[in-house]
């Protein structure tokens, strides 16, 4: 997700190592004009099942959408 | 509407923010010693980052979290997302993990991810200026016209310079995938 020209923001899950139903999620912020990197972390859910079956629902209706401008494209 | 109105409310007063920061500034203080006892996640496990003086990592983290709270609609959905599983996320409740900069380019492109050039725009966003496209997840199979999910979504997000066709962000978690075995593609020389 692009917050400006060269502010972008890359999102992703985390799984705690010793017990995979916890974990958090990270954001973090790259500035490519001064080239500097801030990860910014969630605090921890005991959740991260259905945290992680959200971010599948909304990739799946990410990719969905853009196959379906693909397909328009090519036909 | 509210809601993010309220999200951008809550950080314009930046108190919990600046307590976040003076969070930051002892975290900062204990260096090496607090590193060491940060324990990540996975084979997930993040790289080192190298941090700079403490009032430089401060600045870079200022000015990070107002780039955030001057996002913070478009970041609503993301915080949508979370509150559903730590009862009461905000922004707020962000805490800096990590402050770093940006090294060169960490990986070639290869044509394993995409069709051609339009498939590689249209599954990333673009970045305003061109000449960057982020990918939310490329932990995915693409082939035959559409594509699946990987096991682990939200997992592997990288920009690509299309100038150069290299990779010069990508999450840690795809450090962690890609240092062990192939993955897509191959470190930069």
């Amino acid at each position: 997700m692009w917050l400006g020209p060269r502010l972008v923001i890359l999102t992703q899950l985390m799984e705690d190592w010793e017990n995979s139903s916890i974990g958090w999620g990270e954001l973090t912020l790259f500035d490519l004009e001064n080239r500097t990197r801030v990860d910014f972390r969630t605090p921890r859910t005991p959740n991260l099942v259905n945290a992680r079956a959200t971010a599948r629902a909304e990739l799946e209706a990410y990719y969905s959408d853009r196959l379906k401008v693909l397909r328009q494209l090519r036909n | 509407m509210a809601d993010a109105s309220r999200v951008g409310s809550s950080l314009g007063d930046g108190s919990a923010l600046r307590v976040s920061r003076r969070l930051f500034i002892a975290g900062t203080r204990l260096g090496f010693i607090a590193a060491l006892l940060v324990t990540a996640a996975c084979g997930r496990r993040a790289p080192p980052v190298r941090t700079g003086a403490a009032s430089d990592s401060l600045r870079v983290v200022a000015a990070a979290e107002s780039a955030l709270v001057a996002g913070a609609s478009k970041l609503q959905w993301w915080v949508d997302r979370w509150s559903r599983f730590v009862p009461g996320f905000t922004l707020d409740s962000l805490q800096p993990a990590r402050v770093g900069r940006l090294a060169n380019p960490e990986g070639r492109v290869t044509s394993q991810w995409w069709q051609g050039e339009l498939d590689r725009e249209l599954f990333g966003e673009s970045s305003p200026e061109s000449g960057f496209i982020a990918h939310p997840d490329l932990a995915r199979t693409y082939g035959g016209g559409g594509v699946e999910l990987s096991p682990e979504p939200d997992s592997w997000a990288v920009l690509i310079d299309t100038k150069t066709d290299s990779v010069p962000l990508s999450s840690d978690a795809a450090l962690c995938a890609c240092s062990s075995g192939p993955c897509g593609w191959a470190p930069a020389s």
